[in-house]
């Protein structure tokens, strides 16, 4: 997906209440990024269509940045907004939709005073209240997870947010002890084939730069952590698990506090900073390897694998540049969706030599998501034909015959991240979507076999959830 | 001319050691449960490593706000910190990288993404109409 102009819709609407020649281009499909007033969205049945299989009973959690003004103040960035728990309810061909915001500590204050006390992660809001700490401005809006009877509403500057999955109610801040109160925990932690949860805490505003790492047992128990010096404070958004490593890309998008009003204008693209991949070994959590490469600016990774003792490959959908997050997503100027999209690259990485190879697949994506037993990578995709540059495909990329498929749903509809199920015996792929024509949302299955056949089944509602980022589906 | 510069001179010297009164509201006050400690520093140096506070006290802290009014302070530069000991143990409460569990604040409420360094933080004590400081905890 191109997620750079993916934002042009979010500026374009806070254009609404400024001169903006782009507002009026991107009426149409701006209306995705409005606010959401309410504290929660009532349950509503969705309209079916197709064949949705009958025995397929779940939920469909989803994160999202949903408030993004208060007071006549709108956010700048996509990613300030307060973070909703969207609840897609699915049994067979009856499926219901909730929502409700996550009660954090900075939504809670903000809406009793009504207004925005805080800057938020890109946005200087001028006020007497300043943040104690990152979770003061903790917006819990990037990711959802199930963690034991539970939901964890993610962000990656702060705390996760423990939710009933029943209620959607938030219970509070996930707090692994005392002293790791307040310490990032990213919004990808990934589970290991033993079952086993990793994840990490990015820190670029100490004097020295660092990563926290976290091992959680399959139990769900803190295991172990320990925090990792970082060479240089580069932007870090995910991670990968293999059998043996965990492996960081510590790109070239370099923090510096100094005079940052906010923490995204903290940040520099530096083209002459060579990028990182670090390794570290999971059993002894220790770094066991630093390989420069050319700058690198990456969102998520696919995933990684060992393919011997001494070779790893690992997938990324990867930018030129970090304009993406420091410009477009703050600033409808300067969008070139010929050139700024992020693509499929292939790190080959020779443990023996300390070297990596880097081939660049050119197959447009975002949100990446890994079906090992299809050997695919299945993710958004974007037709850089039309004009809005938005992601309206579903694209299915075989890592062995190197082939990717895909499926256009055509100009007025969004795709969002597309999740694998594995329903007796049979893999779906299932994914919600914006058609700015109709104007609702909705939800859409394919057979994930037969991506460009298009979606088997269809569901839709009469009401408009903005975009959000991430999301689980829990059986 | 030699004159003047005396005169000039004298006058400074009478000024650095006239005294003043200063006034520090601190505002944003979650609770009135346990202590503000509040430091009063005249020096880069003893401000950066927490020692020799020209004024240093521990006052029960109050809902909101609290006001201290200090006299016959020396002219000169001068930095604030204080912390709300919320729980009572003498302390702030910090994680194991030093991040501040409990609200503190800085005079000029300075500090982005950490401590107020002492250039943030100072303030010039030498006009009576102008002696007071109001901190925002956080």
């Amino acid at each position: 997906m191109n997620r750079r102009n993916f934002m042009l819709g979010s500026l374009a609407l806070g254009c609404a209440q400024l001169p903006c020649a782009l507002a009026s281009k991107t009426k149409e499909w701006r209306y995705q990024f409005q606010s959401i007033k309410s504290e929660t969205l009532e349950p509503m049945t969705l309209k079916t269509v197709g064949k949705w299989p009958a025995s397929l009973k779940g939920n469909l959690f989803r994160n999202g940045p949903a408030l993004f003004e208060r007071n006549q103040t709108r956010y700048e960035h996509w990613f300030d907004g307060d973070g909703m728990i969207n609840q897609f309810q699915l049994e067979g061909n009856r499926i219901t939709h909730q929502a409700r915001f996550v009660a954090t500590k900075k939504y809670q204050k903000e809406q009793a005073a009504e207004r925005f006390l805080y800057s938020a992660t890109g946005t200087h809001i001028k006020s007497d209240t300043k943040a104690r700490n990152n979770d003061d401005i903790n917006t819990a809006n990037t990711h959802v997870i199930p963690f034991n009877d539970e939901l964890l509403a993610l962000w990656e500057g702060g705390s996760a947010y423990r939710i009933d999955a029943k209620t959607l109610k938030t219970i509070g801040p996930m707090t692994w002890n005392d002293e790791l109160q307040h310490i990032p925990f990213s919004a990808h932690p990934h589970r290991d084939k033993q079952g086993d949860l990793w994840n990490y805490g990015f820190i670029p505003y100490m004097q020295q730069p660092l990563l926290m790492i976290y091992h959680i047992g399959a139990d769900n128990q803190l295991k172990r952590y320990k925090t990792i010096k970082l060479n240089h404070p580069g932007y870090m958004h995910d991670f990968m698990v293999t059998d043996d490593y965990l492996l960081f890309l510590n790109s070239s998008c370099l923090f510096n506090k100094k005079n940052a009003k906010n923490y995204i204008a903290g940040y520099q693209w530096q083209e002459n900073q060579a990028s990182e991949v670090i390794l570290v070994d999971k059993h002894s959590l220790k770094v066991i390897a630093i390989i420069d490469i050319p700058p690198q600016f990456v969102f998520h990774f696919s995933h990684a694998q060992q393919l011997n003792k001494n070779a790893i490959v690992f997938y990324a959908a990867a930018y030129n540049d970090a304009e993406i997050m420091l410009s477009s997503m703050r600033n409808a100027g300067g969008v070139d969706p010929q050139k700024d999209n992020a693509s499929l690259k292939k790190f080959y990485v020779d443990l023996s030599s300390k070297k990596i190879k880097i081939e660049n697949t050119q197959v447009g994506l975002e949100f990446p998501q890994w079906n090992s037993a299809l050997n695919t990578i299945f993710s958004v995709g974007y037709d850089k034909n039309i004009s809005h540059g938005m992601s309206t495909k579903i694209v299915a990329y075989n890592v062995k015959t190197e082939n990717a498929e895909s499926y256009d749903y055509g100009q007025s509809t969004i795709t969002e991240e597309p999740l694998s199920i594995l329903h007796q015996n049979k893999h779906y792929l299932l994914h919600s979507f914006y058609n700015y024509k109709k104007n609702i949302s909705g939800l859409a299955l394919l057979d994930a076999k037969k991506i460009s056949d298009g979606p088997i089944a269809m569901a839709e509602m009469n009401r408009v959830i903005p975009l959000g980022f991430h999301g689980s589906f829990v059986v | 001319m030699k004159i003047s510069i005396l005169l000039i001179l004298n006058l400074l010297w009478l000024q650095s050691l006239q005294a003043e009164a200063l006034k520090i509201t601190v505002q944003n006050i979650e609770g009135s449960q346990g202590f503000l400690y509040l430091s009063v520093y005249d020096s880069k140096d003893t401000y950066d490593n927490n020692k020799n506070a020209i004024i240093a006290l521990k006052h029960k802290a109050k809902k909101h706000q609290v006001t201290f009014e200090f006299y016959d302070l020396p002219s000169g530069n001068y930095a604030i910190k204080v912390f709300h000991d919320e729980n009572n143990n003498g302390d702030l409460d910090v994680n194991m990288l030093g991040i501040p569990k409990e609200s503190y604040g800085f005079s000029n409420d300075g500090g982005n993404f950490g401590p107020a360094s002492y250039k943030d933080a100072v303030f010039s004590l030498k006009n009576q109409d102008k002696n007071h400081i109001k901190i925002n905890l956080r």
